[in-house]
């Protein structure tokens, strides 16, 4: 408290201590940047955990180790389709369109694949439509050849089902129906192979 | 009315406007949403997978088509929001939920600002009462002597007394 006194001269008197003195305000000042600090680490690590921890490989399916989605519909040609039905084969399940350039790109791939194991019948492949009319899927197919089971897929529900969210993308399912992997972009014949005989335990 | 009572009664009122607001945001719909209502609220919580900042709701990408198709065969199907959140999270992982879920870590996107708000009132509350410890200071008798000098008065008592 400053006041004058009559002689004109400033006095300070101090009448009480006062609780918000500068060493009080520096320890406030510590406490809340000790605090700020921690909250601001504790973020921090949250994030590097949190994201470490996020798989971001092509490899893993959130379905990984699931029973595979069911698909129950008609292919392209009016035929009824049940993956059901391919139970104690490997089944690839590749979702594509004619609009997108790697689909077309792969497709003497696929072809190869179906030939090498279409007498067999060891490991099947169906395709399944993702946003495409059956009429344009059929006129792909008799221009490109290939010939086994293309899904229709209108209402959307197999590729959310399978989370496919960009084709092409093709997902592997074991002979007891269990989905054990998945390559997103094109594939290759003998790409394929060799990711089945791993997952096979073949050398 | 005294002037305390008026600020009371103001601090009642601006408590009852702002209750009954919060109120109205949370609960005061109106009539249940109809299937179309719901489907749209819903496209509108999930990211697009492919396009980078856009709801299904807005996107025209078929992944963004095929999602909001889904939601709409299972408002159909009769399942809940909850059920058509967890399913779509579960198959394109937890990011694409624009409402974060209220479980596990995700749940810290609803708790920390609770919290930070609790904390922050609570600290108002504690500055303000040491404020107004700071302003029922008592004079001493440096300062009931300075007063009376000024004042020209036999008794300080009179005039600190007040």
């Amino acid at each position: 408290m400053t006041t004058i006194d009559t002689e004109g001269t400033p006095s300070t008197t101090d009448p009480a201590p006062d609780p918000d003195t500068p060493a009080t305000n520096g320890h406030t000042v510590r406490n809340v940047t000790t605090v700020v600090g921690v909250v601001l680490v504790a973020f921090l690590a949250i994030l590097v955990l949190g994201f470490g921890n996020r798989d971001k490989s092509d490899a893993v399916s959130p379905l990984d180790g699931k029973p595979a989605p069911a698909i129950i519909g008609q292919t392209v040609d009016g035929q009824r389709f049940d993956l059901a039905n391919l139970r104690g084969s490997w089944v690839v399940v590749n979702f594509f369109a004619t609009w997108c350039v790697p689909c077309q790109q792969e497709h003497p791939e696929l072809i190869t694949f179906d030939e090498r194991h279409r007498a067999v019948g060891d490991r099947l492949l169906i395709s399944v439509v993702f946003s495409d009319p059956s009429t344009v899927v059929r006129n792909f197919f008799a221009q490109r050849g290939g010939d086994w089971p293309v899904v229709q897929d209108d209402d959307g529900s197999i590729s959310v089902a399978y989370a496919v969210s960009q084709v092409p993308e093709s997902i592997i399912v074991d002979p007891s129906g269990t989905v054990v992997g998945k390559i997103k972009g094109g594939v290759r014949a003998n790409d394929l192979d060799r990711l089945i005989d791993r997952l096979a335990g073949k050398p | 009315m005294s002037p305390v009572r008026r600020q009371a009664l103001s601090w009642a009122l601006l408590l009852v406007v702002a209750a009954t607001a919060l109120a109205v945001g949370v609960f005061g719909r109106g009539a249940p949403r109809s299937d179309a209502e719901r489907v749209q609220d819903l496209s509108q919580e999930i990211a697009c997978p492919v396009c980078g900042g856009e709801s299904v709701a807005q996107s025209q990408a078929p992944a963004a088509v095929n999602i909001r198709s889904v939601i709409a065969q299972q408002v159909d199907a009769g399942r809940n929001d909850d059920q058509i959140r967890a399913y779509l999270g579960d198959r394109f992982g937890e990011e694409l939920l624009l409402r974060p879920r209220a479980e596990g870590l995700s749940s810290l996107v609803w708790i920390v600002p609770v919290v930070v708000a609790v904390l922050a009132a609570a600290g108002l509350v504690v500055v303000f009462r040491r404020w107004s410890a700071t302003a029922g200071l008592q004079p001493t008798d440096e300062d009931r002597e300075l007063v009376a000098r000024f004042l020209g008065a036999d008794d300080v008592g009179e005039v600190v007394g007040s």
